[in-house]
């Protein structure tokens, strides 16, 4: 079941690399969150009870509803519906995505050789995972679409904590997740300036700073 | 005691300014806070290593760096209230000024009292975030964009160290968790693999906070974008930040045999940055982003200076507390130079040395200083480290260190001499500068001084035990 719900979380990405959509990004992050919350209830009775219902917290209210509510309100605020003109055209888009996804299988196939202590197959997801989300990161012109890679690579890091079975102390825990919220604030608050003072939040934009050598 | 006191102190005088609304109360607290970072580190080098509740210590592995953010705060409040008075902030702009700044300070001292590398993580992500509004702080369109790439690179940067801080729990599971001492006590037994996998990771995350090449490219923005003040702080003290915690990692590679792997990564982020600033500083028109290409320079030569190893890592942190004092002295009489002339051009700014003494002579002093010239202490750093080169038989490194460091020296001089020289334009304004516009700096560059003649074996013995 867990494999299942581990190639699911990746397949949800790969379908991003296709897409433009920001209501699909959205959808997809949230439906991240919540297959992390269910990696983490399969670990019932493995982590300690506080790391438990803190983990099951975060991945449940903060991951599958609260970031993709700010995401939401994000797109209504910026009115960006789609990604029109990637740097990077559609076709090429799919063609790197699936390689890098195909590719994650090699590495799932690598580490089940190098260290039985780490789930090979989450491993291998979560790193095609970091790199379709830097991909989406660098090729993408919108800013918001940059905020969806960067929330995906959150969701990324989530599933290699799980695969590797790394378990960082409580206040640690508490304050990456306050400082991750804070942050999307603040993404929230400055895309929001950026709107108003652009009229379309592209990377295109902000180029009045740059240096000649 | 210290410790609890000084992390729960910003917190707690954060909330009630909100409600008070008035701007000698804020004051207060800032100067409050400053004396209190002070007296802190005074106590801990006196008193000597104090813990609280297993996440924190201070001792003298980080009392140089707690040392730096005190003198720097210190400095930087006198020319906040200038600027502050001179720009005529609204009150709440006044309150979001002064209340970024105690979070600031308050995450930036608490990234170098954990001892968790978790927890520091934990620190330096709020530092992009308490310092966000300070670069917004002008809230023109080229703030908005700086503050935009300071904020989204550095967090991307933040979450790829954290990946390398999960790859570095994988190499230690079993072993120990994420504390400095345990990781270097029981580094033999850390997973060889694992550890040296997660360190690219580590420089590339900490190393976009630490404004090193190639993951520079927020620094001139932020830098020149910010109020001066502010750009001292950031360059005075928030690079060290991240550094502080990329030596530690380093600390636990050396102590694992690994140094040789982890001191390349250190070389090429150190000749990058050099490179890029060299190449950056021969073009540069805004005297800010001039002051912010030379911190990514001396950041590079401080990765250097550790890379080398020996004599190399005391020569890396006494330039990292050279560099503090000379950056921050210049950056706010950048500030002072940008208030006198309407701009920040290069081209717009001359005869400094006519218009304003006390500011010409701190931004040609301040320049000597930074430029390693005799007798400030840059120019021990750099001696010491071009003979580590030397002792090492590393000629082809020297060399091109050397070239480098000229090409930047350039640079720097080109601009510096045109802003000092010459006849100042009539629209700049004449009035004598004020005390506290020029003092905190004379005093820095001072210190500085006295530091490159006869350092006291107190303030040597910090800097050594920096290193280890």
């Amino acid at each position: 079941m867990s494999q299942i719900l581990t190639i699911l979380f990746g397949v949800g990405i790969l379908y991003l690399a296709l897409t433009s959509r920001m209501r699909t990004y959205i959808q997809v992050i949230a439906l991240q969150g919540f297959i992390l919350f269910l990696l983490i209830v399969r670990d019932f009775g493995h982590i300690d009870w506080f790391t438990f219902f803190f983990l099951a917290f975060e991945t449940l209210a903060f991951k599958t509803i609260i970031v993709p509510v700010m995401l939401w309100r994000i797109v209504e605020r910026t009115h960006v519906a789609r990604e029109a003109d990637p740097n990077i055209p559609q076709f090429g888009s799919i063609v790197i995505g699936t390689i890098v996804f195909l590719s994650g299988f090699a590495v799932t196939d690598w580490v089940s050789r190098t260290d039985p202590s780490v789930d090979a197959l989450a491993f291998g997801i979560a790193v095609s995972t970091l790199i379709i989300a830097f991909f989406i990161i660098l090729s993408r012109k919108k800013l918001i679409t940059q905020v969806m890679g960067y929330m995906l690579m959150q969701n990324a890091v989530a599933l290699l904590m799980i695969a590797m079975a790394v378990e960082l102390p409580l206040l640690v825990n508490l304050g990456v997740l306050l400082d991750i919220f804070t942050l999307m604030f603040l993404f929230l608050l400055f895309l929001g300036k950026l709107h108003s003072t652009y009229e379309e939040t592209s990377r295109e934009k902000l180029t009045s700073l740059r240096d000649q050598p | 005691m210290m410790i609890p006191i000084l992390l729960v102190f910003p917190l707690l005088a954060a909330v009630p300014l909100f409600t008070l609304r008035s701007r000698q109360a804020e004051r207060s607290v800032l100067i409050a806070h400053a004396l209190l970072t002070a007296g802190a580190v005074l106590y801990w080098a006196v008193a000597g290593p104090e813990e609280f509740i297993g996440y924190f210590r201070a001792d003298t592995g980080n009392l140089l760096f707690l040392a730096l953010i005190a003198t720097v705060y210190i400095a930087v409040i006198p020319a906040s209230y200038r600027y502050l008075e001179r720009e005529k902030v609204s009150e709440l702009w006044h309150r979001i000024y002064v209340v970024s700044m105690l979070l600031f300070v308050f995450s930036m001292t608490g990234a170098i009292l954990a001892s968790n590398l978790g927890l520091f993580w934990v620190f330096i992500e709020a530092t992009t975030l308490a310092s966000a509004p300070f670069i917004y702080f002008e809230r023109h369109e080229s703030s908005l964009e700086a503050t935009w790439k300071y904020v989204f690179i550095c967090s991307v940067g933040i979450a790829i160290a954290f990946i390398g801080i999960l790859f570095l729990a994988l190499s230690a599971k079993g072993v120990c968790d994420l504390f400095y001492t345990d990781l270097i006590r029981n580094a033999p037994q850390l997973g060889r693999f694992w550890l040296l996998f997660s360190f690219p990771f580590i420089v590339v995350g900490l190393g976009t906070k630490a404004g090193v090449a190639p993951m520079h490219s927020w620094l001139p923005d932020a830098h020149s974008e910010a109020p001066s003040p502010v750009s001292a702080f950031l360059s005075g003290m928030l690079l060290n930040t991240a550094l502080y915690g990329l030596y530690r990692v380093f600390q636990v590679l050396d102590a694992a045999g690994l140094r040789r792997e982890a001191a390349i990564f250190f070389l090429i982020c150190g000749f990058a940055s050099l490179l890029i600033s060299a190449v950056y500083l021969a073009g540069a028109t805004n005297f800010k982003r001039l002051l912010a290409y030379s911190s990514i320079e001396n950041m590079g030569i401080i990765f250097i200076g550790v890379a080398l190893g020996g004599a190399g890592i005391f020569a890396a942190f006494l330039h990292l507390m050279a560099h503090s004092f000379a950056k921050t002295t210049l950056f706010i009489t950048a500030g002072n130079i940008a208030h006198r002339f309407g701009t920040k051009d290069i081209a717009g700014v001359s005869g400094l040395r006519e218009a304003d003494r006390p500011t010409g002579a701190l931004w040609g002093i301040g320049f000597a200083a930074l430029a390693g010239l005799p007798p400030f202490p840059i120019f021990i750093s750099e001696f010491l480290i071009a003979r580590e080169m030397v002792t090492q038989g590393r000629f082809g490194l020297l060399a091109a260190f050397l070239l480098l460091v000229t090409l930047v020296l350039y640079g720097m001089a080109r601009a510096a001499f045109k802003m000092y020289l010459g006849t100042a334009p009539e629209t700049a304004k004449r009035e004598p500068p004020r005390l506290i516009e020029w003092l905190p700096q004379a005093i820095l560059l001072l210190i500085l001084c006295i530091l490159g003649v006869a350092m006291p074996d107190a303030i040597r013995h910090i800097i050594t035990a920096a290193g280890f």
